[in-house]
């Protein structure tokens, strides 16, 4: 470098020579593709001035010009035209700057030296808010230019830091995932679960462009001085308003460094018919390629090959145990309460953890913080109310929610004795409440209650409940630090009454309680790196179960499993690495140690035989508190993004897991009876690695997202179960499961739309699931140790989502999938041994039933659209199950007068019409 | 987990208000799988006896399908042969067989249709002795228990079979009958005593793996509930004792789940059972049962009706008197049957044959071992 340019120094001297001053000189010159070192040396010469420069910005120009007394303001105005060089002039010491994109100011300004103490001062802090006090809270002054930051005279050349929170400018709700961003150089970032943002920017004039489903896209233009706070508000998007487009998130599916993750919005959840016209998450997460389930009446869903127990459901991190009501026709999830979901399939962030396959993260809408609004909906079985509201206004508020069904009435209808003495409700609640302590500390509370009753005939009373709650603390620390403390608790419970015999009735009982504790951090180190570290802890508590007398007249011996708990805490590291514009890392690790404690007794097999009755050697008891066994290991969570183009990226993704609790079902679906285990000194915890990789296209300018993701999932100490386990009320269960290796590998296509008139998505999947019993003490394995598919193994699925809008107030939503039947178990014959008939079983599920296909079709009325009526309502009709076809959900084979019978049972034997009335105010 | 279906099934009703159980025959159902059973032991120093047949189609009444004419062999690792000849039931037997402890030995079975099968071979597993079989007398009813052991500590494993017998009695002499509008001696009088006999039906295993020494102690057997027939005048039982390797243990223990276990409130899936016996020519085919050699231990014991007295079962036998001029009006009918009558002439009836004639429900023949 022939001159360094520095600025300081430049400055001070400046000061020292204000006095002379001179006129600047004139150039007469001809330059024909001379390099800027010889044209520096022509000005020197001929007009006496000196110019600072960096040859590294210089060096690829060539100048071709003629000059005839030229001044030199004109020559240099000339000279640098469309170059992105700047010059400053002056003439006291005959000197010139010429600098990349900020202009060099040669003089100070006003009072500059009287300042500067008190400035130096406040560069002490970490982070200067000039707006400090005064916020920046952006409504019409979109036209202004908002400058973050300490403001100073000049920019130094360097990167800083926004954050902020985005809300809606109506409700004052907070916006999740909302992007912010700048084109040149492309940078952005979304908003978290609280609405918060934060982004890294070079210092200087930017127009920052903020996105959110269904807002209105805003354009703000800034200049960032220094790290600095700005909150934005959005409005939301209002239909007549042609003009404006909905982009959200369009850049996200191709720049997000995370793959496999799914995000819903509610308003996107809504458009999707659903059995009863009841919006639900759970069923519009198998619209998703990767997401299945064995049937329409069970309670999970499984990912890439996971069974239904490794799946994380949070509610506003509380975990969901059963997240269905009425055997999986509605989610327990009321959605007007949510905010939107988000499916982590396979970059599983490190704060998560302690399930296999993938997290479904439930967040909570927060209440309007600005006025009192209430929604109602009505159905042929179902209803919901919420009302929602500020507390103390723009600083608090409440949102509560409650569902219930009144399906009885079809009950009664049916003409058979048994069906009409049962009947079958549920009913859910929610409350949620906000509050802003101050710009800096943030109070969230989230409370959470489903049960649903089932009783059979009029003496089997069946039901189960989920109590949760959760306590949130958001501090912002700094505006490179914030934290998030919660603490949460969970319980599932079940129950199963039978008083048919007053002699043998009974009561049947299970519980889960979960308490949580976490404490999470994001920290902004520098412009490259943003680290989330964090601890949690989760204490469990089960009652396997309890089967007692009913009644005074029962002579049921009572049988109680004893309670087990296990202390589950983890340590967690997260960076997001931006190497370059191209390439980002996300390198997380997260180490998780398990505790299985006492009080309780653990039975100890003969080592090298079958598990069994007869192979237990001792029964050892340990006291409260004790370690029986700890189990503990590192999970790497690793993913990286290279961008080949704008519009086109690759991804790739390396993750393992560790789960320790465990729920054991032998039933194809899952039924709310089934019961968890923790890991104990027998039962050893899962543990599941899994590698993807994808390629993501945008065309259209994001309108249509394509992507294509590949994975390879494996899978170890998986639980299966012995044939003819007995799972309930078990004293030895580690008897009846042996461990199992799996594997899932698999592909997903997808095509999305996300706005305009017609929107929606295609998605293909092919998929295997496979398991092998690779025990060396399980005994008779199953299907001789070979691989063989999982229950929920369907090949080919092809979903369609899509959306069309005919106008502002109609619209029609269509739903069809098709996907491959899953395996069955069948009986193929029968035989005499051993003194008795006996039944003849294929291998474990090597049949499939017939393959399923299903349309629905819903048509979405809107009441009239303006705005300043009282209430607001609309009107949704369609049809579930419009082919009429009979899907298969599950076999049986039942003796019938000396020979066995097959039947096969559809669980929508018809098309299945609904409406739904709903109503705002 | 039936109940379950069936309230998913309802749920959907209550949403279609329609039908949503359909017959169901998937092809393979339909299709006669015919795949060959073999069960028994070898057994060295007792009569051996393997019955081997086929499976038969879910929906065929017949659930025995013998498997006839096939050629089965034991052969031994020491080149030894022993054929075991066959009956029209799929029976094949060989006398009292002196084996060899050192040798193993392994099953082959060439079948009239050509299809060829061929066992893992397994040793000789002598089976202990019988300690004991006793019973218990409850409000319930007897349960007869099984204790055994071995000192050497190298059984582990057993298998029972029992085959109870028992008295049948019935309470009246049939002296007379109603022919042709009269009555006359009955002759022969039907047999008021009788034996009857039932088989093990069920699986009944034991092990003493989790124990220090190789004891069983208090093996369940047989529970004869207090209202059965079968202790009403006097009961015995055969046990047959088998030892059994560890491998035909599980079998045994997966066959009882997989047949036994089911059909409760909630049903666990079934599994399919491999055991140690395949097809030559086609590795994939199933063979259903497994092959094992040893020996066979016995004991007989009796129950007399005085030592479990009161006993709850006795033969109802509502005894009617018809007065001579009545006799067309009651026995002509020809359900109610004379039996014996008084000084005055008057007849007595029943319409109960269980109370005159014991052979209508078991045989009249005494067993040989009876005692």
């Amino acid at each position: 470098m022939k001159r360094v340019l520095v600025c300081y120094i430049a400055c001070l001297a400046l000061l020292t020579a204000r006095a002379q001053e001179r006129q600047p000189g004139q150039l007469t010159a001809n330059f024909n593709g001379a390099s800027f070192e010889q044209f520096v040396q022509e000005v020197e010469k001929q007009t006496g001035y000196y110019i600072y420069y960096a040859p590294l910005q210089t060096d690829s120009l060539q100048i071709t010009a003629s000059f005839l007394n030229s001044p030199l303001t004109v020559v240099l105005e000339q000279v640098l035209q469309n170059t992105g060089l700047e010059f400053a002039l002056d003439p006291v010491s005959a000197v010139i700057f010429i600098s990349q994109g900020q202009k060099i100011s040669t003089s100070l300004p006003e009072g500059f030296f009287h300042q500067k103490a008190s400035q130096s001062a406040k560069e002490q802090q970490i982070v200067i808010d000039h707006f400090e006090g005064n916020t920046n809270r952006l409504r019409e002054k979109e036209d202004k230019v908002v400058e973050i930051g300490r403001k100073t005279p000049t920019i130094t050349p360097g990167m800083a830091r926004i954050s902020g929170q985005i809300r809606n400018a109506q409700s004052g709700e907070l916006i999740i995932g909302a992007t912010v961003q700048i084109d040149e150089p492309f940078s952005g970032a979304a908003t978290d679960a609280l609405g918060n943002y934060t982004l890294s920017l070079p210092k200087g004039r930017h127009i920052l462009k903020v996105r959110s489903v269904g807002m209105q896209s805003r354009e703000y233009r800034i200049i960032l001085y220094s790290d600095g706070r700005l909150d934005l508000e959005l409005r939301d998007q209002v239909d007549q308003l042609k003009a404006v487009v909905i982009q959200a998130n369009r850049e996200a599916n191709v720049t997000q460094t995370s793959m496999g993750v799914e995000k819903m919005d509610i308003r996107a959840i809504r458009k999707v018919p659903t059995v009863m016209g009841e919006p639900d998450v759970l069923r519009v997460m198998l619209t998703l390629p990767g997401v299945k389930t064995v049937g329409e009446a069970s309670t999970g869903f499984n990912v890439r090959g996971g069974s239904v127990d490794q799946n994380l459901i949070l509610f506003n991190e509380a975990t969901v145990y059963n997240p269905a009501h009425l055997f999986g026709f509605f989610s327990a999830i009321n959605s007007d309460v949510i905010e939107g979901v988000e499916l982590y399939k396979s970059s599983i962030p490190a704060r998560y953890g302690g399930r296999l396959s993938s997290v479904l993260k439930i967040s909570p809408r927060w209440g309007n913080k600005k006025k009192v609004e209430g929604k109602a909906g009505i159905g042929l079985l179902t209803s919901r109310f919420t009302i929602e509201g500020p507390i103390v206004k723009d600083r608090s508020s409440f949102i509560l929610g409650g569902r219930a069904t009144y399906s009885n009435w079809v009950l009664r209808l049916l003409d058979n004795a048994e069906f009409r003495n049962s009947s079958g409700s549920f009913h859910d609640l929610n409350l949620n409440l906000t509050h802003e302590l101050d710009q800096r500390n943030s109070l969230y509370l989230t409370a959470y209650y489903s049960k649903d009753q089932f009783k059979l005939r009029s003496d089997t009373l069946w039901g189960y409940e989920n109590k949760n709650a959760t306590l949130k603390w958001k501090r912002i620390f700094s505006n490179k630090l914030e934290g998030e403390f919660t603490t949460s608790f969970s319980r599932y419970n079940y129950g199963v009454n039978s008083d048919s015999e007053p002699i043998s009735a009974f009561a049947l009982s299970f519980d889960i309680n979960q308490v949580n504790g976490q404490a999470g951090f994001i920290y902004s180190l520098d412009a490259r790196h943003t680290l989330q570290f964090g601890l949690s802890a989760i204490h469990y508590k089960l009652k396997p179960g309890s089967f007692l007398p009913l009644g005074e007249q029962s002579e049921v011996r009572a049988d109680v499993l004893e309670p087990e708990q296990a202390l589950e805490t983890a340590l967690y590291l997260e960076d997001e690495f931006d190497v370059s514009d191209k390439l980002t890392l996300t390198l997380g690790l997260r180490y998780s140690l398990y505790n299985y404690l006492g009080p309780k007794q653990v039975i100890s097999y003969a080592s090298g035989l079958p598990r069994s009755e007869n192979s237990m050697l001792d029964t050892v008891a340990y006291a409260a508190g004790s370690f029986i066994k700890n189990y503990h290991g590192p999970e790497y969570r690793l993913s990286a993004r290279y961008l080949l183009s704008p519009t086109l990226s690759v991804k790739a993704s390396v993750n393992s897991l560790r789960q320790y609790i465990h729920m054991l079902s032998n039933t194809t679906a899952v039924s709310p009876t089934d019961i968890w285990k923790l890991s104990d000194p027998n039962i050893r915890p899962q543990f599941g690695q899994q590698v993807s990789l994808g390629l993501y296209k945008n065309f259209r300018n994001g309108l249509i997202e394509t992507s294509l993701e590949g994975y390879y999932k494996k899978i170890n100490d998986y639980l299966d179960y012995k044939g003819g386990a007995e799972l309930i009320m078990n004293h030895a269960i580690e008897a009846e499961v042996i461990n199992t290796e799996g594997k899932a590998y698999g592909a997903e296509f997808m095509v999305k739309k996300s706005s305009g008139k017609l929107n929606g998505w295609l998605s293909y999947t092919y998929s295997r699931t496979l398991l092998r019993m690779d025990d060396p003490n399980a005994g008779e394995l199953i299907n001789r140790g070979n691989w063989y598919p999982a229950n929920h193994d369907k090949p080919h699925d092809v979903t369609l989502i899509g959306n069309y809008r005919f106008s502002h107030r109609f619209s029609v939503s269509l739903n069809c999938t098709y996907s491959t039947g899953r395996p069955i178990t069948l009986p193929i014959g029968k035989y005499w041994y051993a003194g008795s008939e006996r039944v003849l079983y294929a291998d474990r599920n090597s049949y499939r039933i017939p393959d399923y296909f299903r349309t629905d079709i819903a048509l979405n009325i809107e009441g009239n659209h303006n705005l300043k009526q009282l209430t607001h309502n609309s009107w949704t009709i369609g049809v579930y199950n419009a082919t009429g076809r009979r899907n298969v959900y599950s076999t049986y084979f039942v003796s019938e007068g000396g020979a066995i019978k097959g039947y096969r049972l559809s669980i929508f034997g018809t098309i299945i019409p609904f409406i739904n009335y709903n109503i705002r105010f | 987990m039936k109940k379950w279906w069936n309230f998913a099934a309802l749920i959907g009703a209550s949403l279609s208000v329609s039908s949503c159980v359909d017959p169901y025959e998937p092809e393979i159902i339909t299709e006669a799988q015919n795949y060959l059973v073999i069960e028994g032991a070898l057994n060295s120093g007792a009569p051996t006896e393997l019955r081997l047949s086929r499976t038969v189609g879910l929906a065929d009444p017949n659930t025995y399908s013998p498997e006839r004419f096939a050629v089965v062999s034991v052969e031994s690792d020491g080149g030894n042969m022993i054929y075991l000849t066959g009956n029209a039931n799929g029976i094949y037997t060989a006398p009292d067989l002196d084996l060899n402890p050192a040798h193993r030995y392994r099953l082959r079975i060439q079948t009239n249709t050509s299809g060829e099968y061929l066992s893992d071979y397994v040793t000789l597993k002598p089976t202990p002795p019988i300690d004991s079989i006793h019973w218990v007398q409850t409000a319930e009813g007897v349960q007869l228990y099984v204790n055994t052991h071995d000192p050497l500590g190298s059984t582990r494993y057993y298998r029972w079979e029992y085959e109870e017998t028992w008295e049948v009695r019935a309470p009246y002499r049939a002296e007379f009958e109603y022919v042709d509008r009269q009555i006359v001696p009955r002759d022969p009088i039907p047999p008021r005593l009788c034996w009857a006999q039932e088989n093990s039906a069920q699986v009944l295993i034991g092990s003493s793996a989790r124990l220090v020494r190789d004891v069983i102690f208090n093996q369940p057997l047989v529970f004869i509930p207090h209202t059965s027939w079968k202790l009403s005048q006097r009961y015995s039982l055969l046990a047959k004792q088998y030892a059994l390797s560890r491998e035909a243990f599980e079998y045994y223990q997966q066959l009882k789940k997989n047949t036994e276990e089911t059909g409760s409130f909630f049903d666990p899936l079934p599994v399919e059972l491999r055991g140690n016996i395949y097809s030559v020519n086609n590795a994939q085919e199933p063979v259903i049962g497994y092959f094992d050699a040893g020996s066979v231990q016995e004991q007989r014991i009796y129950i007399d009706g005085s030592e479990v007295n009161p006993w709850g079962y006795r033969v109802r036998c509502d005894i009617v008197m018809v007065s001579p001029d009545s006799l067309d009006f009651y026995f002509g009918g020809g359900t109610l049957q004379p039996l014996y009558k008084d000084d005055e002439g008057n007849y007595y009836g029943s319409e109960n044959i269980d109370c005159y004639d014991c052979s209508a429900k078991a045989n009249p023949v005494k067993p040989d071992f009876w005692e």
